[in-house]
């Protein structure tokens, strides 16, 4: 088992060509979000015989433009549920893909979405990889996370 | 009756109790719990059962707990020993409530979502939702399930 990048861009391309039709690519510039931006997080867990969570984080005006086009509404019709619910259906998605690849059995968390300017955070564990990506003109980043051992 | 409202109320007290040696006493379902910005550390279940669990203190009551469990003098804790304290309680309360639910279930690392921060489940309904008193400060703890529609 390697440190997922590969794996973290094809099944997100794939993902997000598949459900939105739009075409994402890896960038060097990591998504590093600027102090007071509200950034939409979503995160799974994994749990089993490996354990460890899969996050993705987003400016909110990127989660929203996908939320409108996951549900066939205008931004002014998204309503913040709405795109807590696409981002945590992203995150699902992702998370499920990458549970593929991991020693069975693994069980995958419901997704839980959070509003922060702080990023995701999550104790007892350690970052495997993260890979930012460009949509138009933002960027997000996903990231696998490892449980520390006790 | 919530859905395991005793057994909830039940661990909390325990955990409160053991861990921090710290009292704590039910509030009624019609106490309004104060607007303030909340810390938020959640645990997920899944397996035969699914949801999370996700507590919400008011940062004075983070800043208590957080100085008991590391014996840190007032003021003095970190926001890492803050998300530290307040995971290990949200740990110990879900590896509890884990024990009730349809077998085999497994409990995740915990989630925190700091003051002003939002955390979601979408896909969950919440079915319990208790509140307590600790230190003269409220805190509330919710379940959410999985919600098959």
């Amino acid at each position: 088992m390697g440190d997922f990048e590969t794996e973290i861009c094809q099944y997100t391309e794939s993902i997000w060509k598949s459900i939105l039709d739009l075409d994402v690519h890896k960038t060097v510039d990591e998504y590093c979000p600027i102090g007071g931006e509200n950034i939409l997080a979503g995160c799974v867990h994994i749990s089993g015989e490996w354990e460890g969570a899969v996050s993705i984080d987003c400016p909110m005006d990127l989660a929203k433009k996908v939320a409108s086009i996951m549900f066939n509404m205008t931004d002014e019709e998204v309503t913040p549920d709405l795109i807590q619910d696409a981002l945590g259906e992203l995150t699902n998605m992702t998370g499920g893909n990458i549970k593929s690849l991991l020693p069975e059995p693994c069980f995958l968390s419901l997704p839980a979405v959070t509003m922060t300017q702080h990023g995701l955070r999550i104790p007892g564990s350690e970052l495997v990889k993260s890979v930012t990506f460009q949509c138009w003109g933002y960027k997000f980043k996903v990231s696998v996370l490892k449980k520390l051992k006790n | 009756m919530q859905f395991l409202e005793k057994e909830i109320q039940k661990y909390t007290h325990l955990v409160c109790s053991i861990l921090l040696d710290f009292e704590i006493s039910p509030l009624p379902d019609s106490y309004e719990m104060p607007s303030a910005k909340m810390f938020l550390g959640s645990v997920q279940i899944t397996g035969e059962w699914n949801g999370a669990i996700m507590l919400s203190l008011p940062s004075t009551l983070v800043n208590t707990l957080t100085e008991k469990m590391f014996s840190l003098e007032s003021g003095k804790a970190s926001i890492e020993e803050k998300k530290d304290a307040i995971g290990e309680m949200v740990n110990m309360i879900g590896g509890n409530i884990k024990a009730l639910l349809p077998q085999p279930c497994a409990l995740s690392a915990p989630l925190m979502a700091l003051e002003g921060d939002t955390l979601h489940f979408p896909s969950t309904k919440m079915v319990t939702h208790c509140k307590f008193e600790c230190a003269g400060k409220p805190f509330a703890l919710s379940l959410y399930e999985q919600d098959p529609s």
